[in-house]
């Protein structure tokens, strides 16, 4: 199963249209997520899901196409499910600003994570057997805790 | 040590993943989450950004309500504008504050990062380039 997710905050039709239209054509199924409702052909809709049901859905997908949200991100890197991010763009109205681009830049090089600056490129990749993302705790979050933990313990 | 009270403020989605990936900083102390999704945490507030910056006006009493129950030493927040009203709220309280600016905030801070500055004792992006350009202090991230 293949997971399409658009996150807690805005729609992102330009990536379900695009994946509907795929869907159409694979043989596996599609749930999309798609924060606004919306008639699909070819996916399993659900605008919306509390926390437990997008854990269940993600965890049981083979692969998730996202947004380049960081929810996202994490939640994918945590499963280590194989993560294609599309990331969104302020001039074509998706979001307030270009921030997803430069999160979708800082990913290149990180295993089980693509990022793609187009829609075009999303169906041959589909069909790729990608490396799972490594869910241990990443190096730099160490610094980021025992940081944030000796300022807690200095106060009075 | 002495066991603190952490108020711990976050919008639903990427800000509230991030916060739930520093619990590892509590141990030892009380961690209490305020979110803007009910069924997330313990307390909640109402969602808002910057296009409904009005909201923020109901995040203060609310965040008010909380604190006044919580009695916070220590408010920390990985945004977003809720997030910051935490801050300013914290700081009436004489709590000390956290700003933790996203992850996702590669380049620049967030706008509600850079108005957290005067509130924000410990002020901090999680890019050492954000860092440099600003001032904010960099110590790790969650990625």
């Amino acid at each position: 199963m293949i997971f399409v997710t658009v996150g807690t905050q805005l729609p992102f039709p330009r990536l379900i249209e695009a994946m509907d239209e795929i869907a159409g054509r694979l043989y596996e199924p599609v749930i999309a997520q798609t924060y606004a409702p919306t008639t699909c052909k070819n996916m399993i809709v659900e605008p919306q899901m509390n926390g437990t049901r997008y854990s269940d859905v993600l965890a049981r997908a083979r692969l998730i196409v996202a947004h380049a949200g960081i929810g996202t991100i994490m939640a994918a890197r945590e499963a280590s499910i194989p993560l294609i991010v599309l990331p969104r763009r302020a001039s074509l109205g998706e979001h307030r600003n270009d921030h997803q681009q430069g999160t979708a830049r800082q990913m290149l090089g990180h295993e089980g994570i693509t990022a793609i600056w187009s829609e075009d490129k999303l169906e041959e990749l589909l069909d790729y057997n990608f490396e799972p993302p490594v869910s241990h705790a990443p190096p730099a979050l160490d610094g980021l805790v025992s940081g944030l933990r000796s300022f807690i313990s200095e106060g009075a | 040590m002495t066991c603190k009270t952490i108020l711990a403020v976050s919008s639903k989605g990427g800000h509230y993943r991030q916060m739930k990936a520093l619990s590892g900083a509590y141990e030892g102390h009380e961690v209490r989450y305020v979110s803007t999704d009910p069924s997330l945490t313990e307390f909640s507030v109402s969602e808002c950004s910057r296009t409904q910056w009005w909201r923020a006006l109901t995040n203060v009493v609310q965040l008010i309500a909380i604190m006044r129950k919580v009695r916070p030493d220590v408010v920390v927040s990985t945004g977003a504008l809720p997030g910051l009203m935490a801050l300013i709220v914290g700081t009436l309280f004489g709590a000390r504050t956290v700003w933790i600016d996203s992850i996702a905030n590669t380049e620049h801070m967030s706008l509600s990062g850079r108005l957290s500055k005067p509130f924000a004792q410990l002020w901090l992006t999680q890019w050492p380039e954000v860092s440099d350009r600003t001032g904010a202090t960099y110590v790790g991230a969650v990625l």
